[in-house]
């Protein structure tokens, strides 16, 4: 199974990076799943993936984790993957940004209505719980405050620290609709991942945080839930929203996942979020001993796989083909960008040397597109070339291209000018002291920018596993969302590693190709 | 080979108020030494480059061998002059035999014709061409990269040759070593040379005439004899008698 969901992950990339769109494979068709960063996401990714392999015979892409609601909402909307699960209250509020309502089947209906009548997306059977947001302190601190709903946090919320997700600060079904609805104000709100908030509250990191109703952490931290007194927040029930075009193609596919409908509840969804953060379960077995039990999915073979990691070492073991398939996907996206960074950098750092007036200009743009937070070029990238290698590579691409075109010029303009006096009077053309001299000089300085645009980028790269370009981000990612440090080295490491190969393997070809200045004795 | 240099009123000017060479005449005939001297900013490089064009005048005119350079191929015309500048000018990447070889790869010449060139030259300099042809220019001292500057300008055997303070850097003894040096490859080569220098005992030496500028222009030109005889101005005396020249004619200088 791992084998080939690596294999279909390293097919699925090395295709959308080349013919973006391009089937293939022997099962009855492909489809590709999205879900967003969190636990609860991924679960239900996985049980999509499962009733859509099982049930409907398809060959299964999975691009999760992707960085938000919008950024699958971009995706599925391009085509770039076929089914996510979304939810009622947050296509309304953040999606669609229809006015708040409390009642379940109003939510359904009017987000029903949209998706299937403007954007060709098919909406399913809702599942029964209701993932709602809602605000949480710890259960001591709640009780020496004496705070049982968001009303009466409202006094103590100007001493307060408030850290919350990105997506929460911004919604209006979150901390702005909240601060209209109780006019609720923080001393100060503090933006983190989904994946840590409840710790930065259980060690007095924070004050308050944003909580997801089947968080199995709520119990586990000792939190208490505040009462959302006013009935501010809409229902969210976890909602498959898949390209209408998919439903008709695979009808196999709608009947199996609808089977779904109306299934897990709120306890049943809190014990399997709590089982993968904190359990030391994976996605994929939770989402497979839950389908199993309701008859939708094969057992598990017994025995055939131990989760409890016993060490770190032996976890990368167990998992050393998808790690390797991951790496290859990295090297391959950051080495196509500094490859193409590279093929116009350099002639452009020629043409720079070649107008120096043009350079203050020119390297002033290309600066201003390096400082565009990395996280926030990749999201720039979403609704123009959608998700997956292809903006992931033409983000990296930019970043890769300051230092190549800014050493390029450096090093040229570096070059002592008594020395490209000597070659013009010895009578070399302008091509020929380009060649002979001015680059050959360069090349040290020209090779460093190169380094350091390789090194910055696979760095960087792990960013780009939020929009399903994969790459060992993707266990980063995943380890963030299930707070599992294991997860999260076994992307870190070979990525550190990845960085620092590279590093060398660039010096040593710089040896390699630099000009000779000392006869070998 | 060598070829008459004729220059008719040029000048350089980068604006105005910043002539730096002013309708400045002369007549170098072939095979002859002309040592350019005077003041620091005197214009004495910008003279050589406009020879092979590196400047170009503003007005005036220009002739090697009696035809006019001026609008003609500024390529050809610099692979046919040697070009020698301070400490050489060789390109750290290149090894000896590279860099002395450079203008025959410029001219796509067989390898094993370049090859025996650059060992005849190395020889002519006095470099053992086994023992320098593969040293990389960091790896010699600075006389022999000079040489090496001398050995690389005369490649494709020029009829002439620019240097610009060749021996500037070097300390008197080699300095004076490579005087005697020049005077005899001046003897067996035969080339029409220019050669700025701002030491006077060296110009004396070394020319056949002295061009003597001063803030761009001429002051005057001659063979040191005249100029040490009948200096043309009161400039040229006070010049001279900054220095003790010693006349190559036999007299003493006319102090
Ligand atoms: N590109 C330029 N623009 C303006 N003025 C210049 C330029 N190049 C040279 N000059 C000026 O021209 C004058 C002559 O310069 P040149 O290099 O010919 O002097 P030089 O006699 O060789 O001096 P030195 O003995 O110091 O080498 C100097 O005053 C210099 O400042
Ligand atoms: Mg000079």
């Amino acid at each position: 199974m791992r084998e080939t969901l690596q294999r279909l992950v390293w097919v699925g990339l090395l295709v959308a990076a080349l013919t973006p769109a391009v089937a293939a494979g022997p099962a009855a068709g492909r489809i590709v799943i999205g879900a967003k960063n969190f636990t609860e996401q991924i679960i239900l990714g996985e049980m999509l993936a499962i009733l859509a392999e099982e049930g409907a015979g398809l060959e299964v892409v999975k691009k999760f984790p992707l960085g938000g609601s919008h950024i699958c909402f971009e995706a599925i909307k391009k085509g770039e993957i076929d089914v996510y699960p979304e939810y009622t209250g947050t296509a309304l509020a953040a999606i669609l940004k229809l006015p708040i309502v409390p009642d379940r089947a109003a939510v359904y209906k009017s987000v029903k209505e949209a998706f299937e009548g403007q954007y060709g997306l098919t909406v399913l059977k809702p599942l029964d719980f209701n993932n709602t947001y809602t605000l949480t302190l710890t259960a001591a601190r709640a009780k020496a405050l004496s705070v049982k709903s968001i009303t009466d946090l409202v006094p103590h919320a100007r001493e307060m620290l408030l850290g919350c997700t990105h997506e929460f600060v911004e919604r209006p079904d979150g901390l702005p609709g909240l601060q209209k609805t109780y006019g609720i104000e923080f001393r100060e709100v503090k933006a983190l991942d989904p994946g840590l908030t409840y710790k930065a509250l259980a060690e007095g990191k924070i004050d308050v945080c944003d909580g997801y109703m089947t968080d199995g952490r709520i119990k586990a931290y000792n939190l208490q839930v505040l009462d959302d007194d006013r009935r501010f927040f809409p229902p969210y029930q976890a909602l498959p929203v898949v390209r209408t075009e998919i439903v008709r193609k695979h009808p196999k596919f709608r009947e199996a996942v609808e089977r779904l409908g109306g299934l897990v509840t709120d306890e049943e969804m809190r014990e399997m979020n709590y089982a993968v953060d904190d359990g030391g379960k994976t996605a994929e077995e939770v989402a497979r001993a839950y389908l199993a039990s309701k008859g939708l999915a094969r057992h598990p073979i017994a025995g055939a796989k131990v989760s409890s990691h016993s060490g770190f070492l032996a976890y990368m073991w167990d998992r050393r083909a998808y790690l390797a398939g991951l790496t290859a996907v990295h090297l391959q996206i950051t080495g196509i960008a500094v490859l193409l960074a590279s093929l116009v950098g350099l002639p452009f750092g020629i043409l720079l040397s070649r107008k120096p007036q043009l350079a203050p200009a020119s390297l002033m743009i290309i600066n201003v597109v390096q400082t565009i937070p990395s996280l926030a070029l990749l999201g720039f990238m979403v609704p123009l070339l959608g998700i997956g290698a292809v903006p992931a590579i033409f983000a990296l691409f930019l970043y890769a291209l300051l230092p190549i075109v800014r050493n390029t010029f450096t090093g040229i303009r570096g070059v002592d000018a008594a020395l490209l006096e000597a070659a013009r009077g010895l009578g070399m053309t302008d091509r020929q002291v380009l060649f002979m001299v001015e680059l050959p000089l360069a090349l040290p300085v020209i090779m460093a920018g190169v380094r350091t645009s390789t090194v910055i980028n696979i760095g960087t790269a792990t960013l780009a596993a939020l929009i399903g370009a994969g790459g060992l981000g993707e266990p980063i990612f995943r380890g963030i969302a299930m707070v599992d440090p294991n997860v999260i080295l076994s992307g870190a490491v070979p990525a550190a590693l990845l960085a620092v190969a590279a590093d060398l393997l660039l010096a040593r070809l710089e040896l390699a190709l630099a000009p000779r200045r000392r006869s070998k004795r | 080979m060598s070829l008459e240099i004729e220059l008719s009123k040029v000048t350089k000017s980068y604006g105005p108020g910043k002539t730096v060479v002013r309708e400045l005449s002369l007549v170098l005939p072939a095979g002859k030494t002309l040592c350019i001297i005077g003041t620091s900013g005197c214009g004495k490089t910008t003279t050589l480059k406009l020879i092979n064009r590196l400047i170009e005048p503003t007005s005036g005119e220009l002739r090697i061998g009696g035809r006019d350079v001026l609008g003609g191929d500024v390529i050809a015309l610099r692979r046919s002059i040697g070009y020698v500048i301070q400490e050489g000018g060789l390109f750290p990447h290149m090894s000896v035999a590279q860099n002395v070889g450079l203008v025959a790869r410029l001219l796509a010449w067989e390898p094993e014709r370049t090859a025996r060139r650059v060992d005849e030259l190395l020889e002519l300099v006095n470099l053992n061409p086994g023992e320098y042809r593969h040293r990389y220019p960091e790896e010699l001292s600075g006389g022999q990269r000079q040489r090496v500057g001398v050995a690389r300008a005369l490649m494709a055997d020029p009829p002439i040759v620019l240097m610009d303070e060749p021996f500037g850097a070097l300390d008197p003894i080699t300095r004076i070593g490579l005087q005697n040096e020049f005077l005899r490859l001046k003897r067996e080569l035969g080339k029409t040379i220019v050669f700025v220098t701002h030491d006077l005992p060296e110009a004396f030496k070394l020319g056949d005439l002295i061009l003597l500028m001063h803030a761009g222009e001429l002051m005057q030109l001659g063979t040191p004899h005249e100029l040490l005889r009948s200096p043309a101005s009161s400039f040229v005396t006070d010049f001279l008698q900054a220095h003790t020249i010693h006349d190559p004619q036999g007299d003493a200088p006319d102090a």
